[in-house]
């Protein structure tokens, strides 16, 4: 049925006032939430690029000697660089292990996020385009892994075919690809319908075209913001599947691991749990966090709110 | 009269909004008054701050980011801007109640009208239960509900719009109210149903005796139901006065400008004198008078002092804030006599032939179990023609399938049965490469001007598009020099190629959609509804633009939309459909001088003049009840259920689309008969 | 209704099927089930010996159908590792499973809900940026980190509940609080995006225009309506809460099916496996036929779609 409602459309003459880039640094460097998580992500990104470099110690060196140091430790060698986390169970530098285990983390995370969302994104713009037959058989496939857990899922395959680090990436791929092809499904229809994209077929367009040029561009924002998400959720996954023995296995320094292999030491050496969930925790929160300001910058009717709120509260 | 006595007394009033790019003053120094019984119509354009001063009466305005920033609002001497939150509340439904334009929206969708009803009657004192469902069961007949019963139990969605807006309605009357505020309250409904419920506003404002703020757009309900209006441009009131003397003689040159702006449906117009530029941006209004950049009067002093609302020499009641206001000209323009439309040469094959064309949309069936449950009719055998260099005008209200039938036309939907010949080629047999290649010669432009441009592409990209889809159209070298041109020949700055759409205003974008057809050269250019989402002062614009560009390129064009106003404006012919089929064709002076089918003269009717001394609302016809559901139409012809002059004989047989007046004017009626609806104009 | 309900219940029939392939690809296809058993350094004789005693010397096609058959009639088979039928012992891990996951529930939804709504009443806010961290918070954690922490305050420092094991109210209290953190985080950051789309709609500025107080506005009408959106990822909430069952089961030891997954899973133990999937599969579709159920009551246009569809 068409729709004849008129709308009233707001016909401000002049190019409304661009909110730039500058205004949106501003309020974010304002706001000490978002000024912690790049913090973070910083951190995380100069470990992932040269963990060798950073870290004080090799992660696999074992000392027997050395075993359970409490944070603060001053190193044994001349001019050693402290402990300043202290050791595990094996007499290896909890710091250098957490810097290593960091490289891991987000290897996997951004792996599976890119493979899942490439897969996903497909698989999602297809279903949403033709519609039919397609769009029903990939659905259906997304809602029952949608509803199952994937934790077990992952559990279920890995258990098929072995753990292993590139075997993780590639599991956690293959159970987290509906969340982005829900979602692209979900955008597609809405776009597919809508005016600019009959405007495109009316020019003449291939299918083809109409996707990469007209569609793709438009997703972008949600889809990037739902790649951060799912690094997060991606890592904790990674995780879990490590701590319950099925994933990244042990010499590699993965922070669920470290976890598993501290929790016997809970009330004696507190700091082995600790550290390495502290630094899952503030990895997902601050990836968590960039999605939320990334969110309210590219909608606009939040947009306007965030500014406000933020640039009202000046000190 | 003295403010003392008057019922609601707005004065000076201001709203601001804080936003990251800056202040905006949406109301900027409002005044004006009601009385009891009265009806007072706040005319303007988006943008005028009409809207946003009734919500500050309302103490409703969303704060953060908006402000009331000065003035009173006197209730019977009482000033609501001094109230606390819980007056407030109290006054609010109490005292003053309101109704907006989406009325499906304004009802919770969670709950039943009843329940709805029954909590704002519970809200204004102690009420059983039952009390109160008896209660909303009245109302609901109040505003003519049938079976209100029954209906009290039904939830916003399962009204259609026209119901939906009576039950606002309802709700509002709920605690008998001293004043109602109606922001927009006909705009969203089909012509017809806007009739039937400014109607009923007027019946219940007469029993009640309650004052009513009428907040519009349209020139022509206020012309029909207003005992007062005040003009808003730019967050003040520009012009107040009586609504006789007012639309004979303007008292400001912006009103002058909205009357000439708009087309009229008993009128035939030459060119439309449309005012130049578009409303002001809120954050930067003009200083002096906020209208001067667009004035054809301005001199230096109207932008340097801002005119007072001051009251008119010799004519009582009336202001005006213009310095010149002598030297305004009464609304004497030249009315050019209508040229009889060139019908194409006989002889002459027509550019389009369409046939039999059926669309139906069969409803998805969620079972996988049971076949598909039926299909939407929305266009049910549509035969037409159309000739070279010739406007036809689809008209018809929401449903009747007018866009689908242009969407088909497009191949942007498959036509589910009928035939179409363009140029002599079988359009719906076109496949691949010859389907690319014919969508040269037929374009579109849309409705929304804001979605149909993608807005990750440069206007220069969009106007562009069209040459890097089809090779061979216009070598790559020349690409930015020929979008150039064409934006300065829809009458934008060429150096707009490189802004992104949300940089544009409506108006503009829609320009940016025309270029971007006429980038091809079409021989066809179908417009759905062009004009329908912008406001009055630049749909005389578009409109001018569609005219000349047609007349310079000799393209033909398929001018789809609801406004009759627009339709007989710039059409050669006319086809009226209803449901699905073309119900009556003519020219355009056929259609609308001697109209012949019921509904096309029920249409007609319907249209509100802006003339308040027009004699056709002693001749208006208003239908009874609206468009049934295309799933089930009504055996043979479709409109008997709502037609005074059914007979069984309308249940059986379907009246064919056939001559039965004089050449070319052929009419789906058993009983047709010409009757003028609007006055001819001698 | 009736025919809405019969016409899930199929849909559900036939999930259940595609999981049940699924546990049959990973356990037959993707490795050897018999390696599985037996282990990579057991005997070729060995191997054979097995392999014949659980049928899986007979060609694909026919396992599969077995498979099938036997899942129909709840034949399981025989676990590995506990050696008596498998079904059974799953079946008594439900109503630990149950308790639990019920509990982190009934905490999350009400406390998320409250969250959410009150964040939504001032966007950006300092109130809004504190909930915000706390429901983020449960979003980015993991959960046998938050466990293992609450072990170290609770029961480690401070001796209160216990740290592992099945029982009184001191075995239940950690288990229930580290699971309900995560769907707490993430109903009140939906309930919160909800709430803002609500408050932004027509109807809430009308309910106002009618004189309605400001509570009754938002947490009557708004929130009603915000639940729909809260309720649609109920289904995904609950697939979720069972990952951080596993999860937390396996830490505080305690006896349900997540536990008991993660143990036949270790232990190689495909019959235990497969009838785990089978229970976990069957449970799912059984509480979002509630959800459902509950969606529908929630949203008349849902309601009366479904009712006219006939």
């Amino acid at each position: 049925m068409t729709t004849d409602a008129v709308t009233r459309l707001d016909s401000a003459s002049e190019a409304p006032r661009k909110v730039g880039i500058g205004l949106i640094m501003r309020r974010l460097l304002r706001d000490p939430v978002a000024v912690f998580s790049l913090i973070v992500l910083t951190l995380l990104l100069i470990a992932l690029l040269a963990a060798g470099q950073v870290a004080p110690y090799d992660p696999l060196r074992q000392n027997l000697r050395l075993r359970n140091l409490p944070p603060g430790t001053p190193s044994v060698e001349e001019g050693g660089f402290p402990h300043i986390l202290g050791t595990d169970e094996l007499g290896r530098d909890l710091l250098s292990r957490l810097i290593h285990g960091a490289r891991v983390s987000l290897a996997v995370g951004l792996g599976s996020a890119l493979l899942s969302g490439t897969a996903g994104t497909a698989l999602g713009i297809l279903a949403g385009y033709y519609g039919g037959r397609l769009d029903d058989l990939i659905m259906r496939l997304v809602d029952l892994q949608m509803s199952f857990p994937f934790l077990l899922l992952a559990l279920l395959v890995l258990y098929a075919l072995g753990p292993g680090f590139l075997n993780v990436i590639l599991v956690l791929a293959l159970v987290r690809w509906m969340v982005y092809a829900r979602v692209a499904r979900g955008l597609t229809l809405a776009m597919r319908s809508s005016p600019f994209i009959d405007a495109a077929r009316v020019t003449g367009n291939s299918d083809l075209r109409i996707i990469r040029r007209h569609l793709l561009p438009n997703l972008a924002s949600p889809l990037v913001i739902l790649f951060t998400l799912e690094i997060a959720a991606l890592i904790l996954g990674e995780a879990a599947l490590s701590y319950l023995g099925f994933g990244v296995q042990k010499p590699e320094p993965s922070w669920g691991l470290m976890i598993e292999a501290g929790k016997s030491y809970v009330s004696t050496a507190w700091w082995l749990t600790t550290f390495p969930g502290l630094a899952i925790f503030l990895t997902a929160l601050s990836l968590n966090l960039l999605a939320a300001s990334l969110r309210a910058i590219s909608d606009p009717v939040q947009r306007e709110r965030w500014l406000n709120a933020g640039l009202r509260e000046r000190p | 009269m003295a403010p003392s006595e008057a019922l609601l007394a707005v004065r000076d009033l201001r709203v601001e909004f804080r936003t990251a790019a800056g202040l905006t003053r949406a109301v900027n120094g409002v005044n004006f008054t009601l009385d009891r019984g009265e009806t007072l119509a706040i005319l303007g354009e988006s943008g005028s701050g009409k809207s946003v001063s009734a919500q500050a009466i309302m103490g409703i305005v969303d704060s953060p980011p908006g402000r009331i920033a000065g003035g009173s609002v006197r209730l019977q001497g009482e000033d609501l801007l001094q109230l606390d939150a819980e007056a407030m509340r109290q006054v609010r439904g109490h005292r003053i109640a309101m109704i907006f334009q989406d009325a499906q929206a304004a009802l919770d969708p969670a709950f039943t009208v009843g329940q709805q009803i029954s909590e704002t009657l519970r809200s204004g004192g102690a009420l059983s239960p039952q009390e109160a469902t008896a209660r909303a069961i009245d109302l609901l007949e109040r505003v003519k509900i049938p079976e209100a019963r029954r209906r009290v139990h039904d939830y916003p969605h399962q009204f259609s719009g026209g119901m939906a807006q009576r039950v606002m309605i309802a709700l509002a009357l709920a605690l008998e109210p001293e004043v109602l505020i109606a922001d927009e309250p006909t705009t969203a409904l089909d012509v017809t149903v806007q009739a039937q419920v400014m109607q009923l506003l007027s019946e219940l404002q007469a029993e009640s005796g309650m004052g009513l703020i009428l907040i519009t757009h349209d020139l022509g309900v206020v012309a029909e139901v207003a005992d007062r209006v005040a003009v808003m441009y730019a967050g003040k009131v520009v012009e107040t006065g009586p609504i006789a003397a007012l639309y004979a003689r303007p008292g400001h040159p912006y009103t002058v400008g909205l009357m000439d702006s708009m087309p009229r449906v008993d009128r035939q117009e030459g060119r439309l004198l449309a005012i130049r530029g578009s409303p002001p941006n809120l954050m930067r209004i003009p200083a002096g008078c906020a209208f001067h950049p667009r004035c054809a009067l301005a001199q230096d002093r109207c932008s340097q002092e801002t005119p007072a609302l001051l009251p008119l020499p010799d004519e009582p009641g009336r202001h005006s804030a213009c310095h010149f206001v002598a030297e305004i000209p009464g609304r004497r323009r030249s009315e050019v006599s209508a040229e009889v439309a060139g019908l194409g040469a006989s002889g002459e094959e027509p550019l389009l032939r369409v046939e039999g064309l059926v669309k139906h949309f069969p409803l998805r069936s969620r079972s996988l179990l049971r076949r598909s449950p039926g299909a939407v009719r929305a266009v049910d055998g549509v035969d037409f023609e159309l000739y070279r260099g010739e406007t036809l005008g689809l008209v018809g209200e929401s449903g009747c399938g007018k866009s689908t039938v242009a969407r088909t036309l497009l191949r942007l939907e498959r036509a589910t049965a009928g035939r179409a010949w363009f140029a002599g080629e079988d359009l719906f047999a076109l496949r691949g490469e010859a389907l690319r290649k014919m969508r040269q010669h037929i374009q579109m432009v849309f409705q929304d001007p804001y979605s149909s441009l993608n807005p990750r592409m440069t206007a220069g990209a969009i106007v562009s598009e069209p040459w890097e889809v089809h090779e061979g159209l216009a070598p790559r070298e020349e690409w930015r020099a020929r979008a150039r041109d064409l934006l300065r020949r829809v009458g934008l700055d060429p150096d707009d190629e490189r802004r992104y759409p949300h940089e544009f205003s409506g108006g503009q974008r829609q320009r940016i959609g025309i270029a971007r057809a006429l980038a091809f050269n079409p021989q066809l250019i179908i417009c759905d509804e062009p004009v329908s989402a912008l406001d009055v002062s630049i749909q005389a614009q578009i409109v001018n633009l569609l005219q000349d560009l047609q007349q310079e390129f000799g393209i033909a064009v398929i001018f789809i939309a609801h406004d009759l106003s627009v339709v007989r404006h710039i059409s050669d012919r006319v086809a009226v459909m209803y449901m699905g089929r073309i119900v009556e064709t003519g020219t355009r002076d056929q259609i609308y001088n001697q109209p012949t089918h019921p509904y096309t003269q029920a249409l007609l009717s319907a249209v509100p003049v802006p003339d308040p001394e027009s004699e056709a609302r002693q001749r208006r016809i208003i239908l009874e009840g609206e468009v049934p559901g295309a799933l089930d139409p009504p055996s043979g012809c479709r409109f008997r259920t709502r037609c005074w002059k059914a007979e069984p004989r309308c249940a059986q047989e379907v009246p064919a689309l056939i001559e039965r007046f004089g050449h070319g004017h052929p009419s789906a009626c058993h009983f047709a008969e010409a009757r003028a609806t609007v006055p001819v104009e001698g | 209704m009736l025919a809405y309900l019969a016409r899930r219940l199929l849909q559900s029939v036939a999930v259940t099927f595609v999981v049940l392939s699924l546990v049959f690809v990973a356990g037959r296809i993707l490795g050897d089930p018999v390696r599985l058993v037996v282990g990579i350094e057991a005997s070729e004789e060995r191997v054979q010996r097995v392999r014949e005693q659980l049928n899986l010397n007979q060609p694909l096609g026919q396992q599969y159908a077995n498979f099938i058959g036997d899942a129909l009639s709840l034949q399981f088979g025989t676990s590995f590792w506990q050696k008596v039928p498998a079904l059974p012992r799953v079946l008594e891990r439900i109503p630990a499973t149950l308790t639990l996951t019920a509990a982190a529930l009934a905490l999350a939804l009400p406390l998320g809900i409250t969250l959410g709504a009150l964040s939504a009443l001032r966007p950006w806010s300092r109130i809004d940026r504190v909930t915000n961290v706390i429901s983020l918070g449960g979003v980015s954690i993991v959960e046998f980190w938050l466990a293992l922490m609450l072990i170290l305050i609770f029961p480690v420092r401070l001796g209160w509940f216990k740290t592992s094991g099945y029982g009184g109210i001191e075995y239940f209290v950690l288990p229930a609080l580290t699971l309900c953190y995560k769907p707490l985080g993430r109903i009140a950051q939906i309930t919160r995006s909800a709430m803002l789309d609500e408050l932004a709609k027509p109807y809430v500025k009308a309910a106002r225009a009618r004189g309605l107080a400001e509570r009754r506005v938002v947490f009557v009408h708004a929130l009603k309506n915000a639940a729909v959106p809260v309720l649609t990822i109920s289904g995904d909430e609950l697939a979720a809460l069972l990952n951080g069952a596993i999860i937390v089961e396996t830490v505080f030891g305690w006896p349900g099916i997540g536990r008991l997954t993660i143990q036949a899973l270790e232990r190689r133990d495909l019959p235990m496996v497969e009838a785990t999937v089978f229970v976990v599969a069957i449970f799912i579709i059984v509480t979002n036929l509630l959800v459902d159920m509950a969606y529908t009551w929630l949203n008349p246009r849902i309601r009366f779609s479904a009712a006219g569809d006939a």
